[in-house]
């Protein structure tokens, strides 16, 4: 079950971390080609700045959330980290990991209701004339924040509960 | 009630950045906690829920992760090391050659990257391993090249500028100007203080040339050639029009994979490990981005800017009491708030009492991205000493970085004595415009 869970965490996790990286390789065609398309044939593809700001932009920034906490990448401030130790660390641990996934939390249920407000509204920009929907891309933070907490709720699962082969370590070297 | 709020709000910040909630977390928490209080639930939550999706849909956003791919991929493919070699070829001589070649190559790559977190990133791979192999303190190594870094926002191009110049309505390209003077001038005074430790100090850096005899100026100039090209057309591009500084990022990702490709420098593991990296990076920061902003909402309902500026209105201070005061201000809210924020927040406030007072804004933009610059380093936010601490956590732990940067941030605060006392040195290059 545990490793079973593990693997989830990872595949998904590593799942929309591509498609953030998608997102990146999409940004950077088009732009260049915006450019090299109004500079060369004073034909610009339409709307760049519009998919570029509410597509791309929301995919890089907000896809990869999942993975990041599960990599420890978040940044935080570590300089009184020596303070803490044994029990504290444990209760320490477990209390800011709740947080963070509460936060998470609240963050998916209140930008999902954002997201639905969008689309009952069929929300679009105009760009020189080409209309762009832009009410799916408020979906991807909902649905990034969820998968945020979900990882942040299996960390601290895989953290309070340690594998046999982890206890057998600490029961050795406690020998 | 709301001022004392708003000081309430960043008290209990600093607590939970004590207790390691991460920072975005940390900003989060703290503006919905303060916005609620001051006018309920319903406001709290619409700021919590809108400022995502408003602060990252930008378009001049974008250029941050491209000019993360950039750096990502000139330093994955080498373009950048060979920066740091040619460099400790110039430098090979001099005591403490090898720290100074780390910020003139930091300079270098600030020309290629609008990010002092990207320079901070891609010169901290390479240099500090190298330094401290060499003997070097590792405190002091990655605290070098935490400052190394701030090169990155002066020398163009520079997200920070080209946003100080939207909301000012100055000229970017007079900004960017007056940003290469100070960003030489930085590289300068810091290759200046290493050269010092280095003759004083053999405990931090050891009277030794390790490493550096054994490069070869051909081979080394063979290796640099294609990142000459790539500034080439960033630089050119930029300056006769043909994209804007926005587009820049995306242009010179690219042609730094395409360069790296064509000179068969690149590969998939390669380019896929940039992308990560960029992925990675943007994550971390733009999600604290979100919190800054959202913080910045909070301040300013509180009524903290405004407090601040009544009472120097009231003092009614003189042309050098004000700036003096204006760099304290920074260099606090350096400490706490993310560059963007702390600009975004005090710009409104602070441009009628610049504008009475007659001050350039093309110079008030270099100096304030140098000051926010120097708020990259301060504790206990000091955003570049992060990204430093998270690309060498192999050898240094945060405070050691925090302890490195220290020298560097009292060369900072006298350089930023420099610029009020002689304005000229940053208007010199914009004047000739």
């Amino acid at each position: 079950m545990r490793q079973f869970l593990k693997t989830f965490a990872d595949r998904m996790s590593s799942i929309f971390s591509l498609i953030g990286g998608l997102g990146i390789f999409l940004m950077l065609v088009h732009v260049t080609f915006d450019v090299l398309l109004r500079q060369l044939f004073n034909f610009p593809p339409p709307a760049t700045v519009l998919v570029v700001s509410h597509y791309y932009m929301v995919m890089i920034a907000f896809f990869p959330l999942g993975w990041s906490e599960l990599r420890g990448d978040m940044i935080s401030v570590e300089v009184l980290s020596s303070l803490f130790k044994g029990k504290v660390l444990w209760f320490k641990t477990v209390l800011i990991d709740l947080v963070i996934a509460a936060v998470y939390g609240f963050l998916a249920i209140h930008t999902w209701v954002i997201a639905m407000a969008e689309f009952k509204v069929r929300s679009y920009q105009v760009s020189l004339g080409v209309v762009i929907p832009i009410w799916p891309s408020y979906y991807i933070l909902p649905i990034a924040f969820a998968v945020a907490c979900l990882v942040v709720l299996l960390r601290l699962y895989f953290y309070v509960s340690p594998s046999d082969d982890e206890l057998d370590n600490e029961q050795g070297l406690a020998s | 009630m709301s001022v004392s709020t708003g000081f309430l709000g960043i008290a209990v910040l600093l607590i939970l950045l004590v207790l390691q909630i991460p920072v975005a977390i940390s900003l989060i928490l703290v503006s919905f906690g303060g916005v609620y209080l001051m006018i309920g639930i319903e406001p709290a939550i619409g700021i919590l829920t809108s400022t995502p999706y408003e602060f990252i849909a930008s378009w001049t956003l974008s250029a941050v992760p491209m000019f993360l791919l950039m750096g990502y991929v000139a330093f994955h493919s080498g373009l950048t090391g060979s920066l740091f070699d040619a460099a400790k070829l110039v430098f090979r001589r001099i005591p403490g050659g090898l720290g100074i070649s780390s910020i003139f190559a930091c300079t270098g790559f600030a020309s290629v990257s609008g990010s002092s977190l990207a320079t901070a990133a891609a010169m901290g791979r390479i240099a500090i391993p190298e330094m401290i192999k060499a003997g070097y303190k590792p405190s002091f190594a990655a605290g070098a090249l935490a400052a190394g870094g701030t090169v990155g926002a002066l020398i163009p191009p520079s997200i920070l500028m080209i946003i100080f110049g939207v909301f000012t309505e100055t000229s970017v390209l007079k900004v960017f100007m007056g940003g290469i003077s100070i960003g030489i001038l930085t590289a300068v005074a810091y290759s200046l203080l290493i050269l010092g430790v280095a003759r004083f100090r053999p405990d931090i850096i050891p009277p030794t040339t390790q490493g550096i005899d054994d490069l070869d100026g051909k081979k080394v100039f063979l290796q640099i050639w294609p990142l000459l090209v790539l500034i080439g057309v960033i630089f050119g591009g930029m300056f006769s029009g043909f994209f804007t500084a926005t587009e820049a990022g995306a242009v010179g990702a690219m042609g730094a994979i395409v360069i790296s490709a064509l000179t068969g420098r690149l590969g998939w593991e390669k380019l896929k490990a940039s992308v990560f990296e960029t992925l990675s990076t943007s994550a971390s920061l733009f999600i604290i981005g979100v919190g800054a902003v959202m913080f910045t909402k909070f301040i300013g309902l509180s009524g903290v800017g405004g407090a601040i500026n009544n009472l120097m209105i009231g003092m009614e201070l003189s042309y050098y009491q004000l700036l003096f005061v204006v760099v304290i201000l920074y260099l606090i809210l350096g400490m706490f708030l993310e560059p963007f924020g702390a600009m975004l927040i005090t710009l409104p406030i602070l441009m009628p009492l610049l504008n009475a007072e007659g001050i350039s804004m093309v110079w008030f933009g270099v100096f304030l991205v140098k000051l926010l610059e120097v708020g990259m380093i301060t504790p206990p936010l000091g955003m570049n000493v992060f990204i430093i601490k998270n690309v060498a956590s192999k050898y240094v732990s945060l405070g050691d970085v925090f302890k490195g940067v220290l020298p560097f941030i009292v060369v900072d605060i006298f350089l930023v004595a420099l610029i009020v006392i002689f304005p000229g040195i940053v208007l010199y290059l914009p004047n000739m415009l």
